[in-house]
């Protein structure tokens, strides 16, 4: 067994998760992690599948068996080890939608070394009200400077952020 | 009957510190008439904060009883001035709208009960104790009074859950 990482992205439609997924079970993979959701009309899939089949061979069923979707499928080798990666810090930022707001503060957050382990966005409203909103959740050593950094580059962004630490909850 | 407009982000009143009301004359009650008045002239409003008016003043409205299904020993309608939180205790995870960040939710995080004091429109201070949803809408007119939205109370990723669902579904295949 191996595994294998695929992406998938089509116009969104109901079917795309149980088309992608049967040809997985039927082919004897065993679904792992994977994240799956709407991006504007598109519906993306990323998944990790631990298989015995080859990248070519599973990519070829892939794409057969959603032709009809018009689906985009990539395959490729994910041998890595894995590790549990628990995120410290969870950074909030919303502002007015304008050009440069994730890539000047995830600047500042690998000039740090804070790795980013999930992050989304979203563009709320629209035309002149529009506010633009990203959740990042991240593993960072120190937080005082990460602190300091962040409110620069979000008051030069003019944008607003909330950074707190993750707090682990158990039931 | 004056529905006025909510306010919504970015306008910079929704970010800043509000400040005390102090004595309740005459304005202080008109500020809480349009603020009931709004709140329920805003369908799906449960509360509304004065800052939301664009009122930079320690002062909100809010009802729960408006509800579809009305949380069981709920207040009513609740006005304060300059309210406090004295005590919140347990914690619990649920998601929010807000009129001033239309067309998003987010899962918050906020204590189940909680006391809180302030002074009414008439002048006379009160003590609530609130749970679970009420006590959850409290806690949300009560940050607007510090600048926060729900947006800057983001519990850690809800799809997290998501995520570890669609991985359990992988184990009932092979």
């Amino acid at each position: 067994m191996h595994e294998l990482a695929v992406t998938a992205i089509g116009a969104d439609r109901p079917g795309i998760v149980a088309a992608v997924t049967r040809v997985l079970q039927d082919r004897g993979g065993n679904l792992e992690d994977s994240a799956m959701t709407i991006l504007g009309g598109h519906f993306a899939i990323v998944l990790l599948v631990a298989t015995e089949e080859d990248e070519d061979t599973l990519g070829a069923a892939l794409a057969e068996a959603t032709r009809e979707l018009g689906l985009t499928v990539s395959i490729s080798r994910a041998d890595g080890q894995r590790k549990p990666v628990d995120a410290t810090h969870l950074l909030s930022v919303y502002g007015t939608d304008r050009p440069g707001i994730v890539a000047g503060v995830t600047e500042t957050l690998a000039e740090l070394g804070a790795n980013i382990t999930d992050l989304e966005t979203q563009v709320i409203g629209s035309g002149d009200n529009a506010v633009y909103a990203m959740v990042i959740e991240l593993v960072a050593a120190e937080e005082e400077q990460l602190a300091a950094r962040l409110r620069a580059v979000c008051d030069e962004l003019g944008v607003d952020h909330t950074l707190r630490t993750i707090e682990a909850e158990t039931y | 009957m004056t529905v006025r407009p909510v306010v919504r982000y970015p306008n910079r009143v929704l970010k800043g510190l509000a400040g005390p009301v102090g004595a309740v004359g005459g304005r202080e009650r008109q500020l809480a008439t349009d603020l009931v008045d709004t709140m329920y002239g805003s369908p799906g409003c449960v509360g509304l904060a004065a800052p939301q008016l664009g009122v930079a003043s320690r002062a909100f409205a809010l009802d729960v009883s408006v509800m579809k299904k009305p949380p069981a020993g709920n207040h009513g309608l609740v006005v304060l001035f300059d309210p406090e939180l004295i005590i919140a205790t347990g914690s619990d995870r649920k998601r929010e709208g807000c009129m001033s960040v239309p067309d998003y939710t987010c899962d918050v995080r906020r204590a189940i009960s909680v006391v809180v004091r302030g002074i009414t429109p008439e002048g006379v201070p009160r003590v609530i104790e609130a749970e679970g949803f009420e006590a959850r809408a409290f806690q949300h007119e009560l940050d607007h009074l510090d600048g926060l939205l729900i947006l800057d109370r983001v519990a850690a990723k809800a799809d997290v859950f998501a995520r570890k669902r669609y991985a359990d579904k992988g184990k009932h295949l092979k």
